[in-house]
């Protein structure tokens, strides 16, 4: 039998055209969750050298107020 | 030689003539330290992800600049210590990063002004339609509060006081008279129903009465059957 990956492709390096920016909000929305919190790369099948990125990025947007830092979960 | 670029908050009042001196302002201390800004761009007013001084929204600037190293440092005082700015985040960039500026200061802030007044435009019916009618009560209100108040001064407290008394005094022997009336139809109520338990009370004893002579009488029944028994034997 042969081996069957189910290990998914980072979409940053699928892409190399999508850069990750702390002023691109909207795309850094996707990797956090609706409590705010950064979603590790295991789960979203983003590697360890975009997803130190990504986390450099989302934290920077934070400080700018562009994302939240935390949002209270009873106010879904 | 570095290429960095400030991202930075201003106060959500100011409006498109003091938006435009903030700018500059920041622009010329820039100067004065020792960098040259490339580019500016206005992103316009934007919600928060988060309050910052008691404010909800921010209008973000986005200036691209190049100096000397130290000039980050000092432009980040400049910016810390202007009131008007709530936020500010500087990074280095690339050169080819750095915008072409397309648009004048002036062009750029009569567009956000006419984006806002769209948005505004666009909401305002909904605005419109719900603040109305609150005002509307708001007023009602304030009139009854008006007029109740100049009904209290002109009448006088001296001269309210009795009445208010005497209407008291009534109401509280309306009130007696109704706990009295109540309080024998509570008693009205209760008479029946203690006659009635002890009617049944007395139900019950006859019953008990009853019962024994029954006993008796069946057992002299029995008595009789095993004498006519014995007979027959």
């Amino acid at each position: 039998m042969a081996f069957v990956s189910n290990r998914r492709i980072c979409i940053f390096c699928e892409n190399s055209e999508q850069k990750i920016n702390y002023k691109e909000f909207k795309t850094l929305r996707k990797f956090i969750t609706d409590q705010g919190k950064i979603i590790p790369g295991h789960v979203t099948g983003v590697c360890a050298k975009h997803q130190r990125h990504l986390g450099r990025a989302i934290k920077q947007s934070r400080n700018i107020a562009l994302l939240p830092y935390s949002v209270d979960p009873r106010h879904f | 030689m570095n290429y960095y670029e400030t991202l930075y908050i201003v106060h959500p009042s100011l409006e498109s003539g003091r938006l435009k001196d903030i700018i500059l302002s920041v622009e010329e201390s820039l100067k004065k330290i020792g960098g040259s800004p490339l580019a500016m761009e206005l992103w316009g007013k934007r919600k928060l992800a988060y309050f910052i001084d008691k404010q909800r929204y921010g209008t973000y600037v986005l200036l691209h600049y190049n100096g000397e190293g130290k000039c980050t440092g000092e432009f980040a005082v400049e910016l810390e210590q202007n009131p008007n700015i709530l936020a500010y985040l500087t990074t280095s960039i690339e050169k080819e990063n750095v915008l072409e500026q397309a648009e004048d200061l002036d062009t750029q802030i009569a567009g956000k002004t006419r984006e806002s007044q769209r948005t505004e435009s666009s909401s305002e019916p909904t605005k419109t339609t719900e603040t109305e009618p609150t005002e509307v009560t708001t007023q009602e209100n304030d009139t009854i509060d008006a007029t109740a108040d100049e009904v209290t001064s002109e009448g006088g407290d001296e001269q309210l006081d009795p009445e208010t008394e005497t209407k008291e005094a009534d109401t509280s022997e309306v009130e007696n008279e109704e706990e009295s009336v109540e309080v024998g139809e509570a008693k009205a109520d209760e008479e029946p129903l203690e006659a009635t338990e002890n009617e049944s009370d007395k139900k019950d004893t006859a019953d008990d009465e009853v019962s024994p002579e029954e006993d008796i009488e069946s057992k002299q029944e029995n008595a009789d059957e095993t004498a006519a028994v014995s007979e027959e034997e």
